[in-house]
């Protein structure tokens, strides 16, 4: 809980951090561009009325004074502190000063420059202009204070500094909120996965259709959890065959040893009884030493490798094993739908595990039909492999068949036939392993049709 | 009046070639869309021993010759589901083992009446050869479609009847699969 509550804070600071800032900048800016427009404003009006007092004091004539003088009282508001200064320059003059006025230097070299100049300071604007009369120069300087866009500037600061308050707990308040839902399906997912251990290993994660992120998550999840399973159950497939395999000439030997101690016999007997007891135990020799090597292919530690294999090959070889294991089984390959071109019949995979996963196919097929007849099949269409396995045997009740893929599940008219019930769900985890697809039908007391098809070696074209 | 005649729809290998001194032979199988009706081409690639073979699979329907089903194309939409994923399989699977045997092997759908009609579809076709079998019985898998024994045994002497047995009594499902496909 402690490590989910950081992270999900970080984003929602980092996010709202993000978001403030950026909504400071938006701020100062506006207020940046709003004062400056303003004083823009200001200075044109400041300069009307200087143009007006120069044209007042240095009329063309009389009349055009007392014009002007009544067009300012009435149409041109007095603004706040506003003062007028003019004041004579001689052309030689180089320094500049108005008495009662601070004002730069540079301020009234514009003026003689370009006719006119603004100044700014505090409160107070100035606007001054150049004008000449009768050969003389005067500067004609306006000031006044900017009372109205003073309290307007204010406003504005307070709404800029209340609103980015405001939306700062906004948006922390959503960011967090948001932030809790999108880890929700990681949350549900990390609860699931909780559940998962060795004894229900084949649990999956519920895959929503779509590509985000979430989804490949859980596709990625199962996945490996496809291969812990597989691995889990070739480790108990092997630890079972392995029982399975040593129990019998074991039982010879004992048998024989057995009966030959009962009571006093024969020389003769007696060497018959130990030549089979050789036999039997050099068939056990030879038993530990594929199963060793089974072992060894699977478990050695390195990345499983794959290779571009011939199917053919792969099943004659699990065919192969399941004869040693069942010598009395009766397997026929039927080549009729095998394909005549080789190219057809190859496959990328693990070849220790897809013999592996044949062999289990088959040797269920012989169990359960007690050494009937069971026919492999290999066929291929355009772009699968197909493998069929078909038995005599006691079939599947048609309402268990949804379980057979089940870890240890054993169905109910398996009766006196051993077995632990991981052939199966191994060998479709590895067909599955190989984007192959496992499928099974069954009609009980007449037989099973098991049928692997997986994606043939398309030549690396893709 | 003209009837529009059968109409291919579709075809498994596009490409065709022929190979320099052996004649292909034009081989007409009807089929009533079961996978075991595939046997037949195993059958006929063993009677016509060398030779390379085009393959027509054909199923016959009766027309409607209203205008109003002649205008109306849905209706080859139906006919087409007949085709369905397992049998299209099934034509794979019996392409790819008899690999360059088969130059060509094609879906059509027939929709004559008439021993005629039969004989200038035939010909052509330049059809050298009809397949049917006695060894299992033919469905009907709609209701427009015709009986093809009686349909096809109009050809006459181009008529040869082949064994289609199934070699192993595995039957299991009356539903058909792949393992239908196992012959003799």
């Amino acid at each position: 809980m402690q490590q989910k509550i950081k992270t999900h804070l970080k984003i929602t600071l980092l996010y709202t951090g993000l978001t403030a800032t950026a909504f400071l900048l938006l701020s100062l800016l506006v207020y940046y561009f709003a004062e400056r427009l303003s004083a823009e404003d200001f200075y044109k009006r400041l300069d009307i009325r200087a143009v007006l007092v120069g044209q007042q004091h240095f009329p063309l004539n009389e009349q055009e004074s007392s014009i002007i003088k009544d067009l300012r009282n009435d149409y041109l508001e007095r603004l706040p502190h506003e003062r007028e200064y003019i004041q004579e320059i001689a052309d030689s003059q180089s320094s500049f000063s108005i008495p009662g006025l601070q004002l730069p230097q540079n301020f009234y070299r514009q003026v003689f420059a370009e006719q006119q100049a603004f100044y700014k300071k505090g409160d107070n604007y100035y606007a001054g202009i150049l004008h000449r009369q009768n050969g003389k120069s005067f500067i004609v300087v306006v000031t006044a204070q900017n009372e109205y866009i003073k309290n307007q500037l204010l406003n504005l600061r307070y709404i800029l500094v209340f609103g980015f308050i405001g939306a700062t707990l906004l948006i922390a308040a959503l960011g967090w909120f948001f932030s809790k839902q999108i880890f929700l399906p990681i949350r549900k997912m990390t609860q699931k996965v909780r559940n998962i251990n060795t004894e229900n290993l084949h649990l999956r994660l519920n895959v929503l259709k779509g590509n985000d992120e979430v989804s490949d998550l859980a596709r990625t999840f199962n996945n490996m959890l496809d291969r812990l399973e597989t691995s889990f159950e070739s480790q108990n497939n092997f630890v079972s065959n392995a029982s399975h395999e040593l129990s019998t000439p074991l039982t010879s030997i004992i048998g024989e040893a057995e009966l030959a101690l009962q009571k006093e016999r024969s020389p003769e007997r007696y060497r018959e009884a130990m030549t089979i007891i050789l036999k039997e135990a050099e068939r056990l020799k030879a038993i530990v030493q594929s199963l060793l090597h089974l072992a060894q292919t699977g478990f050695d530690g390195k990345k499983q490798v794959q290779k571009v294999l011939r199917a053919d090959e792969l099943l004659l070889s699990a065919r192969d094993a399941a004869a040693r294991i069942y010598p009395e089984s009766r397997i026929t390959v039927d080549y009729t739908l095998m394909p005549e071109n080789e190219e057809k019949l190859r496959v990328k995979g693990a070849e220790h595990l897809l013999v592996l996963a044949f062999t289990n196919i088959i040797l269920n097929a012989c169990k359960y039909s007690e050494n009937e007849e069971v026919v492999l099949a290999i066929a291929s269409s355009n772009a699968q492999l197909v493998i069929l396995v078909k038995d005599h045997g006691i079939g599947i009740p048609e309402d268990e068949l949804r379980y057979i893929f089940d870890p240890f599940f054993r169905a109910s008219n398996t009766g006196s036939i051993k077995g632990y019930g991981i052939g199966l769900p191994l060998a479709r985890n590895i067909i599955r392993l190989h984007q192959g697809e496992l499928r099974v039908v069954s009609v009980q007391h007449k037989g099973t049709e098991v049928r692997i098809s997986f994606p043939l070696y398309d030549g690396g074209k893709f | 009046m003209l009837l529009i005649t059968s109409t291919e729809f579709c075809t498994i290998e596009i490409k065709v070639h022929h190979s320099k001194n052996v004649v292909m032979k034009n081989v007409l199988i009807p089929t009533d869309f079961s996978i075991r009706s595939l046997r037949l081409i195993p059958a006929v690639c063993a009677h016509l021993d060398e030779e390379e073979l085009n393959i027509t699979l054909v199923h016959p329907l009766a027309s409607d010759t209203t205008i109003s089903a002649l205008l109306r194309s849905e209706k080859r939409h139906r006919e087409a589901r007949l085709y369905n994923a397992g049998f299209r399989e099934a034509c794979e699977v019996i392409r790819n083992r008899f690999g360059n045997r088969i130059v060509r092997l094609s879906v059509e759908f027939y929709y004559g009446g008439t021993k005629a009609y039969l004989k200038h579809y035939l010909e052509a076709r330049q059809t050298d050869l009809v397949v049917l079998t006695k060894d299992f019985p033919y469905d009907r898998p709609t209701k427009e479609s015709r009986d093809i024994v009686t349909t096809f045994s109009a050809a006459g002497a181009l008529v040869t009847y082949l064994p289609a047995a199934k070699r192993h009594s595995l039957l299991l499902t009356p539903e058909s699969s792949l393992a239908d496909l196992l012959y003799a």
